[in-house]
């Protein structure tokens, strides 16, 4: 009851008050970071001298984005349409960065291509085994081959 | 004089070398390509086709990525005037006039008009980045650290002020973007910093994988919802010639437009939008009958696309004579150059003149290419937005992992990748600009090193960057812009101290 709350009162703030107030913890995160490092002084600043000026230069940006933005547009106002897809789409680019290297660029480029065109758009297999054989196989040699880039090649091992 | 045509004699025997003009051919092809397809732009082009350049040297890695950036610019016009839809931001106001002439049946004149007003733009604007690149250059040898820490200063306050949305928000992003540029190893005291135990991080965040992960995938998870392949109308090639009145009209535009845009490219940020936008309203105002923009007048595509093309050299000048990027498209080219092991700068043109007066007669190169390819192949570029969205995409994706792969064969490098995807796809929806993070962070590690010794040479004062007449004049500059753009807040002081207490 009180968590579906918070979630209300969360998507009818203003959008600025949101972002202010991301930017301002972001700010204090690196403020937090920099702790360990020394700061030195003005005659000779040290590697946490710099990192505190933008922290609170960005803190600073933050409380004003969120002071100001009382009359931003409301979060759940926003255009949320497509995050379902946003959501597939980065699903996706994860399973790609995870599987990259043990099964190699070929497999990979080509289940990834199989996925988004076969699985999410729909589109025909007739259209979708050339392309994704094809362009997986084709930019895999053209990068190995011509440009003299290593990817991975994984279980295939070609 | 004579030593500039000589070195442009240089610049022309590197570039018509048949293997450095094959990809000046191939960028303007290419960058054609992403200007016509909708949703992806110039600045996500760049990026996503970064990776084809890490084969090359840097001489044919700058020149194949300027060519798809000014193809793109030329590109944009097409689905502008045949769809009511900008290829690109810059094209926007191309629609207005543009789209009503094709609905008069008169899209061929304005594709031709759009073709030639950006040639003769794009040529001009390269012979005055020839002549004022070296002699910037040169003077910038006479600054220091503190008249850098001044430039960077105004550059980014002119960043966040010609940035279309809040002066706040793009102020904060170049701030985010200088945070990102500090991480890994301290270069004065050997410090590691921000890198959370990663040994990886130890040489900093890529400006790879953060730029194609906040311009290419960001645009292609904004965009992906885009369904249908589109209906266009398709002129034919004999139709393409523009009128004796139409020609007549077009002259005093391309022409304004052109120095307009040049002066309007030197500025930091979205300078080829904003010079196809001035350009429009100035024609206007200077039209005997403004009632006609809007209804197909040839003067609202000649001026503003002339002004688009002419800004995207002068989009250039500070990248290459001062190595300060102003916008994004440059950011990501510095970086190609860097990966390469070149760095822009006051010594670049002295260092590496083959690739500067290379890179300049490529321009002319293929200002004249674009000239001869675009109108008679207008058919075939237009058969891409037969090409739906919905395929396109997942092809961009891989390309977007091969591209930031590539470069060190890392997987933390497509981790951030990724996550800078999301954080892009995330700020446009809080309507925050993406460009200043990448300036910001090529710009860090100068700014940082600036300031530092800057405060080393003063022993401590600040006084250093008002003792010294250009860090000074940089900085009033920077001082003017900034109460400029705080002058709403300050006249809305009331209602701002109202903000603060309704928000308690």
């Amino acid at each position: 009851m009180f968590k579906s709350l918070k979630i209300q009162r969360i998507l009818v703030s203003p959008s600025d008050r949101i972002s202010g107030s991301v930017l301002f913890f972001l700010a204090l995160g690196i403020l937090w970071e920099s702790r360990g490092l020394p700061m030195g002084n003005l005659q000779l600043p040290g590697p946490a001298f710099m990192p505190a000026v933008l922290a609170i230069l960005l803190g600073t940006t933050g409380v004003l984005i969120l002071i100001t933005g009382a009359n931003s547009p409301r979060l759940y106002s926003l255009r949320w349409e497509d995050a379902k897809h946003t959501v597939i789409v980065v699903g996706a680019s994860i399973f790609a960065t995870l599987t990259l290297e043990p099964l190699g660029y070929p497999i990979v480029a080509t289940l990834l291509l199989g996925f988004l065109l076969g699985a999410v758009e729909r589109q025909k297999l007739r259209l979708v085994l050339p392309l994704a054989l094809g362009l997986s196989i084709g930019s895999y040699w053209l990068f190995v081959s011509i440009f003299r880039v290593p990817l991975p090649k994984g279980l295939l091992g070609f | 004089m004579q030593e500039t045509l000589q070195n442009l004699l240089l610049g022309f025997s590197v570039a018509l070398t048949p293997s450095v003009f094959i990809y000046a051919v191939l960028g303007c092809l290419v960058g054609t390509v992403v200007g016509v397809l909708p949703g992806i732009g110039p600045l996500a082009g760049v990026s996503i086709l970064l990776p084809l350049t890490f084969g090359l040297d840097a001489t044919k890695s700058v020149i194949l990525l300027a060519g798809i950036y000014y193809g793109a610019m030329y590109g944009g016009s097409t689905t502008s005037i045949l769809m009511r839809i900008p290829g690109e931001a810059a094209s926007v106001v191309t629609c207005l006039d543009g789209y009503a002439m094709a609905q008069k049946g008169r899209a061929g004149p304005a594709l031709a008009i759009a073709a030639i007003g950006s040639f003769i733009a794009g040529t001009f604007s390269v012979v005055a980045l020839m002549f004022v690149a070296p002699p910037l250059a040169r003077f910038a040898l006479r600054f220091g650290p503190p008249e850098y820490v001044a430039l960077i200063a105004l550059a980014i306050i002119t960043l966040s002020y010609m940035s279309g949305g809040s002066m706040l928000k793009s102020t904060a992003m170049a701030l985010v973007g200088f945070f990102l540029g500090m991480v890994g190893i301290d270069r004065l005291t050997g410090y590691s910093r921000f890198d959370f135990g990663l040994a990886e991080l130890g040489d900093g965040i890529g400006v790879v994988p953060v730029g194609i992960g906040l311009f290419g995938l960001a645009e292609i998870l904004s965009s992906a919802e885009t369904k249908a392949a589109l209906q266009v109308i398709r002129p034919r090639l004999k139709d393409l010639l523009p009128n004796r009145d139409e020609w007549r009209a077009s002259l005093g535009p391309i022409g304004r437009g052109t120095v307009l845009g040049f002066f309007i490219g030197l500025m930091p940020g979205p300078s080829h939008v904003v010079s196809s936008f001035v350009s429009y309203a100035v024609e206007r105002r200077l039209s005997k009958h403004p009632e006609r923009f809007g209804q197909g007048a040839i003067e609202g595509v000649a001026g503003p696309e002339s002004a688009n093309n002419s800004a995207t050299s002068g989009h250039f000048i500070s990248m290459l004579a001062l190595g300060i990027p102003s916008g994004g498209i440059t950011a990501i080219i510095l970086a190609a150059l860097m990966i390469h092991g070149v760095s822009p700068g006051p010594l670049f043109i002295r260092e590496h003149p083959d690739i500067f007066w290379g890179f300049i007669a490529s321009m002319y190169v293929g200002n004249l290419v674009l000239l001869i390819l675009n109108l008679p192949l207008i058919g075939l570029f237009v058969n891409f937005l037969r090409i739906p969205y919905v395929v396109l995409y997942p092809i961009f994706i891989v390309f977007c992992f091969l591209g930031v792969y590539s470069v060190n064969g890392s997987v933390l490098d497509l981790w951030i990748m990724t996550g800078m995807g999301l954080f892009g796809y995330s700020l446009r929806k809080f309507d925050f600009e993406l460009v200043p993070i990448v300036i910001g962070m090529v710009l860090a590690p100068i700014l940082e090193l600036s300031l530092r010794q800057s405060l080393i040479m003063s022993r401590g004062s600040y006084l250093i960057f008002v003792q010294r007449p250009i860090a000074l004049a940089l900085l009033v500059g920077s001082m003017i812009l900034l109460v400029l753009s705080l002058m709403p807040l300050i006249r809305r002081g009331t209602s701002w101290i109202r903000a603060i207490t309704s928000s308690v």
